[in-house]
């Protein structure tokens, strides 16, 4: 593939090699011989988007289609920008090198709200209009999908259709009926009434809503007989389901640069504040030998040198002693490393420590997310005072001298004694360091407290709940760094400003559509990224639109409110989450669901009971 | 313990690959092979590869060499035609031997400069450029880790042909003076002459041709 007119920016730019495509594993077909041409659009930098684990699989998907050619488009950093729009070329795709418009479907994954203003701008950059309701017909249909879509209504105004859930089957679905429409030359309604009769499919079109004069949803009315509600697609068996054997292995230095492999979806926790804990439920394990002949072909297939094994709580995984055994046994003589993210503090074992540090070392890092133990039981994180510190003995005594704690502050019923507790804790951690005979010697402890800014998610336990104010925040990280002691603890908080506004877009309806826009069209995107994020230019953007921030982020709603996302199933009940946030105000914990079914109601997904 | 020394091309779009990004991808392709590399024994072990003359990003190159170490004795026909089956698109194994000269013998580089400009023709671009080199001294801003310095290239460059391809671009095939200690970039040479122009050149092509050592031979 050559474009001179492209190579002219490359020789322009940073990490050129991040714009050329062709690197290995990629695919590219004929185009003359495929019926679809699917862009899969991931909403940041090319180094974000191709450590994402979704793309990977959906790429393989839908390329394994014989007539479809799915390729890869990332958001282009702004020196690639500036030079597009200067030279007036348009948003194109890593595989053909051909621009958007030549495309289908253009398919956006929505993993995290601060991305929505990107996607406005990279069909922009594609000259594609940016309102669904400006592209009338069935060329170019925009839909989306990803963790976000559990609530997409802010994104209302531009996407035709969302894909609700797992998408392995319904993307094949929605490019099937398209294959059909186009031959049939449909009208752009009629393929989305159509595809709107899939499961997990959301046609926002398709539903009216109405509201209340305090500015509450009166009704969401759905027309054409679109269901009502909308259920996630759901992979029953991940041990049939398609997983990638090989691997794009991109010359840039990425953010999560090696192999991969999907112990299980869904977590048995039920930690009340995580979105990713209840969306993706239930639970669902693959076999060791799936996720071991996984792991080996895609090393085949690649040569990266590094294996890490993801999940949600990578030590919950039930055949984890029997999968790094079976791994081990060529990993080791491969010289590839494995590496486990997602740790639980409570079953962190001296053995696994061991498998671990077989390997290589690196930092520890567990999630306490809250200083006390109250505050810990309110928010369902079932782990003692004693567990942290024996995990963290463990971890001394194995020769670590550096533990990352991840912390949350304006959780729902805290108070100051909450953030004296994370202080706290972090002393007693280090003192614990010094009083071990066993210490390694001549060495210091580094405690790194990280503390993110809690933000209520739709579909949790805690989706009625206000979030502090950017004010009150900010006093509680000005408490905390007070209430530190040593130069041991390091403290690291983020902007609580970006906490806000993924608050408000999370929990949004269809009006904040036009804050979005209004937002982008005034000069946001990368808003996840602290040297492009412009605060006031979205505090303008809301003044403009007659929206009150506050009215989405720091309200307690009423149980009976009809939330923006009421109508979209993830599988776990409304009943259930109200049962949730009463328990957490009583801070009486749940157990974990494979001690006891907690009855959140996901299990219908798959037509039984998750365990046994 | 066997060295092994691979030339290679660097052509179409892995010209925007950098040498950090090449070292790495050079490796996940040597352990695509399976072959026995040889990892350094140290607390980290890694594949101990090196680069004698790396190319500079956006340069073609039909000269690249790499050295490794293997702990088995594999046929070099056999380590060329799997390291090809395994490379990314641009890359290509032409040669593999044993290293017989240090790569402290390179000296010179030989370049293939191709330039043209929508402003003149090329009958124009390829005088001017003719009566550019024609000078006695070329001076230079060469940027060190000191610092910027002023440099006369002239001396370091060796004119081998200018030729108008009469497609509207011009060719130039030049030597320069290369090493560990000190080489010079062609686009010194380039950027000196387009910004002596009252009009803008296109820099179409730049190819890194051969590997060339202090007594004129090529770099083996």
């Amino acid at each position: 593939m050559t474009n001179p007119k492209l190579e002219q920016l490359f020789s322009q730019v940073q990490r050129p090699a991040r714009y050329t495509g062709g690197e290995l594993n990629s695919i590219v077909k004929d185009k003359n011989n495929v019926n679809l041409r699917f862009a899969f659009c991931f909403p940041d930098t090319y180094e974000v988007g191709m450590s994402h684990l979704g793309l990977k699989i959906l790429y393989g998907v839908l390329n394994n289609e014989l007539d479809i050619w799915c390729e890869r488009v990332f958001a282009p950093d702004v020196d690639m920008e500036n030079l597009m729009r200067k030279n007036d070329v348009s948003l194109y795709a890593l595989e053909s090198l051909d621009p958007l418009v030549n495309f289908d479907i253009i398919g956006f994954t929505l993993q995290y709200e601060m991305s929505f203003t990107n996607v406005l701008n990279m069909l922009d950059l594609a000259h594609i209009p940016v309102r669904a309701s400006e592209r009338k017909g069935l060329e170019h249909l925009v839909v989306a999908g990803g963790p976000c879509t559990c609530n997409p209504e802010p994104m209302c105004e531009f996407i035709d259709l969302f894909m609700l859930g797992e998408g392995e089957e319904h993307i094949i679905e929605i490019c099937n009926l398209y294959k059909i429409a186009k031959k049939e030359s449909w009208s752009k309604e009629k393929y989305l009434i159509e595809a709107s009769k899939i499961k997990g499919i959301y046609v926002p079109s398709l539903y009216e809503i109405s509201y209340n004069e305090d500015n509450t949803i009166k009704s969401i009315s759905p027309i054409q007989n679109a269901p009502n509600p909308i259920t996630k697609s759901i992979i029953r068996d991940l041990n049939s389901v398609y997983y990638p054997d090989k691997f794009i292995v991109p010359y840039v230095d990425i953010v999560f640069d090696r192999v991969m492999i999907e112990l299980m979806r869904g977590c048995i926790r039920g930690c009340r504040f995580c979105q990713a804990g209840f969306i993706y439920r239930p639970l669902r394990e693959k076999s060791p030998e799936t996720l071991n002949k996984n792991a080996y072909e895609l090393c085949e297939s690649t040569g990266y040198e590094e294996i890490s094994l993801s999940s949600l709580s990578t030590s919950d995984y039930s055949k984890l002693d029997s999968l790094l055994g079976e791994m081990l046994e060529w990993s080791e003589k491969n010289k590839v490393n494995l590496s486990l993210p997602s740790l639980r503090i409570d079953n962190f074992s001296p053995e696994l420590l061991e498998k671990i540090s077989k390997i290589r070392k690196s930092g520890l890092t567990f999630a306490v997310e809250a200083g006390t133990q109250r505050l810990r039981n309110v928010i369902n994180k079932n782990i003692t005072e004693e567990e942290i510190f024996s995990t963290c003995k463990t971890a001394f005594e194995g020769g670590y001298t550096s533990v990352k704690l991840y912390f949350m502050m304006g959780l729902p019923t805290e108070t100051t004694e909450d953030i004296e507790g994370i202080a706290n804790l972090a002393q007693k951690i280090v003192d614990l360091f010094y009083s071990l005979p066993t210490k390694p010697k001549g060495k210091g402890v580094n405690v790194t407290v990280s503390v993110s800014c809690f933000v209520p998610k739709p579909h949790t336990p805690f989706q009625f709940e206000a979030q502090d104010t950017i004010e009150k925040l900010k006093e509680k990280q000005h408490h905390l760094i007070n209430s530190i002691k040593t130069k041991k603890v390091t403290v690291k908080y983020h902007d609580a400003r970006t906490s806000i506004l993924e608050g408000i877009i999370a929990r949004g309806d269809r009006r904040l559509s036009e804050v979005i826009y209004t937002a982008w069209k005034n000069g946001c995107k990368f808003d996840a990224w602290d040297e492009h994020f412009k605060y006031e230019t979205w505090n303008d953007a809301f003044k403009k639109c007659c929206i009150d921030p506050a009215f989405y982020a720091n309200r307690k709603r009423n149980f009976d409110e009809i939330n923006p996302w009421d109508h979209i199933d993830f599988g776990v009940s409304k009943d259930f989450l109200i049962k949730e946030d009463k328990k957490a105000y009583e801070a009486i914990t749940t157990p974990h669901c494979r001690k006891q079914c907690a009855g959140c109601s996901a299990n219908k997904l798959i037509g039984g009971p998750c365990f046994g | 313990m066997d060295n092994i020394r691979v030339f290679y091309n660097k052509v179409g779009r892995s010209k925007y690959i950098s040498h950090l990004d090449i070292n790495r991808c050079m490796q996940r392709a040597l352990k695509r092979t399976h072959f026995d590399i040889w990892y350094t024994q140290g607390f980290n072990p890694h594949m101990y590869i090196t680069f004698p003359m790396p190319t500079s990003l956006g340069f073609q190159s039909i000269c690249e060499c790499m050295d490794f170490r293997l702990n088995e004795s594999v046929p070099f026909e056999e380590i060329k035609n799997k390291l090809n089956s395994v490379l990314p698109e641009g890359i290509e194994v032409t040669s593999v031997s044993n290293p017989i000269l240090k790569p402290e013998k390179i000296s010179k580089i030989e370049y293939g400069i191709v330039l043209s400009s929508e402003e003149v023709d090329s009958a124009k671009l390829d005088a001017d450029f003719k009566s550019f080199f024609s000078k006695d001294t070329i001076i230079v801003d060469k940027k060190t880790k000191k610092g910027v310095t002023e440099l006369d290239i002239k001396p370091h460059i060796k004119l081998m042909s200018t030729s108008d391809l009469n497609n509207g671009k011009i060719k130039i095939r030049a030597i320069f003076t290369a090493g560990i200690m000190f080489s010079v970039n062609p686009l010194l040479l380039v950027n000196a002459f387009t910004s002596s122009l009252p009009y803008n050149v296109v820099i179409d092509d730049i190819v890194k041709k051969r590997l060339i050592t202090d007594t004129e031979e090529d770099f083996r």
